[in-house]
């Protein structure tokens, strides 16, 4: 334990020495998918789409990006029964992607890690070779998107066909990224997930349960002030 | 292996000895904190905390979630439960306010999100936290809410990510996916772990 003492304070030491420079760090609560079942609950619809190209990334100015392509439905493999922009075969559509923002790579101190394990440009690199793709979506309705008359879905997983019937995830986070599955069990998941409808658009009903307040000991509760 | 390298037998046997000898004591060693600092000017001002730690909510915007704001109050009850100095809830952009939580549209799979600034020896300003309002992937479990909270407010203290793995000593929200984390662990506050660093990393002195 002393040991590790001594080399931590050392490496403090190291890293602080002539470095009194600002630095900028971001955390992300991120979803981590491991299973086409918890794609399909977190998805209006799963869909074939010839998608056209990956376009520029529009920061947000605090570390993320979208980036945005058209794309044509081949096929719809399933959506939800209150997906707000109903889709059909053939339908032209902006599909978005949330990605870290490249352009914050020199500013964040902690950018390696969440390209790491969340979507990157490397990750969207790979699809652009491949137009037919399978892609997971989220509606956006309130999204104004311009010259389309559906408009925007944000792409929560884009995965490209492989031969045999099989899928690769490609733009996903977590560890599904990089995994390949039957497309039958795509269809399956999806088309079960999809029966209800969005959970995050159910009303809100009755009040959540939740625990009172613990108390803190001697400590003082939290209060409002002023 | 250097070609020029001999070692001789009696040497050798020493250093197999000792190889075992390490491993023996490293296996029967307590598990040692696995918390990690953000950096050192990654904290709270320590000369300005005797008012508390202030949450600003801010409650005007139309993303504004009355659930998530208690999820961040439970979070903080569960913070100062275990340490001081202790949260508490301060009127948004007053002069008490050291942490700002608000509301933005972060895409269906971002739950929330930490931005920060460090400076030499303290924040050079508030962290802001956004909770992600149009996130699907959390929805229906207050559990993963209160989880994300308790993260970003651990980051606050100057807490970096945990990466031990399971739900055992040294172990804690503070990893990096701290949703599965509370999936696996189902843990309702900080464990012992992230405690030990947020009061290590309070404490620090400039």
């Amino acid at each position: 334990m002393v040991v590790f003492a001594v080399l931590g304070s050392m490496l403090l030491l190291l890293g602080s020495c002539g470095n009194s420079d600002e630095t900028v760090g971001l955390d992300l609560a991120r979803a981590s998918f491991r299973t086409t079942g918890q794609l399909a609950r977190s998805s209006d619809a799963v869909v074939i789409a010839d998608l056209k190209g990956i376009g520029p990334t529009e920061g947000d100015g605090a570390g993320l990006a979208m980036t945005s392509s058209q794309a044509v439905i081949v096929e719809v493999i399933s959506q939800r029964p209150d997906n707000p922009i109903f889709l059909s075969e053939g339908d032209r559509i902006s599909v978005a992607v949330v990605l870290i923002d490249p352009k914050f790579a020199d500013k964040l101190v902690n950018y390696d890690e969440l390209a790491a394990d969340f979507i990157g440009v490397r990750d969207l690199a790979k699809v652009q070779g491949n137009t037919e793709v399978v892609l997971y979506l989220v509606a956006r309705p309130e999204v104004q998107v311009q010259n389309n008359r559906i408009g925007l879905f944000e792409a929560i997983a884009i995965a490209t066909t492989e031969e045999g019937e099989q899928i690769t995830f490609d733009a996903v986070p977590g560890p599904i990224d990089d995994t390949t599955v039957d497309v039958s069990t795509v269809v399956d998941t999806a088309t079960t997930a999809h029966d209800e409808p969005a959970p995050w658009r159910e009303d809100e009903g009755e009040p959540v349960e939740i625990e009172p307040i613990p108390a803190s000991g001697s400590r003082p509760p939290l209060a409002e002030d002023e | 292996m250097v070609a020029g390298c001999v070692v001789d037998r009696t040497t050798r046997r020493l250093l197999v000895a000792a190889l075992v000898l390490l491993s023996v004591t490293a296996a029967y060693l307590p598990v040692s904190d696995a918390w990690t600092s953000i950096g050192t000017g990654c904290r709270y001002d320590p000369k300005n905390d005797d008012d508390g730690l202030g949450l600003g909510f801010n409650t005007g915007g139309s993303l504004y979630d009355a659930d998530e704001r208690l999820k961040v109050e439970h979070a903080a009850s569960s913070w100062n439960a275990a340490m001081v100095p202790n949260f508490t809830v301060v009127t948004w952009g007053s002069s008490k306010q050291d942490l700002k939580v608000t509301w933005a549209n972060l895409g269906a799979s971002i739950g929330g999100r930490l931005s920060y600034t460090c400076g030499s020896n303290h924040w050079t300003q508030d962290p802001t936290f956004s909770f992600g309002a149009n996130a699907t992937y959390y929805v229906a479990s207050a559990g993963r809410r209160k989880a994300i909270a308790i993260h970003e407010l651990g980051h606050s203290y100057g807490l970096h990510h945990n990466s031990t793995a399971g739900c055992g000593a040294g172990a804690g929200l503070m990893a990096s996916n701290a949703v599965g984390k509370y999936d696996l662990c189902l843990w309702s506050g900080p464990t012992a772990d992230d405690v030990t660093g947020a009061t290590t990393r309070h404490n620090a002195g400039s």
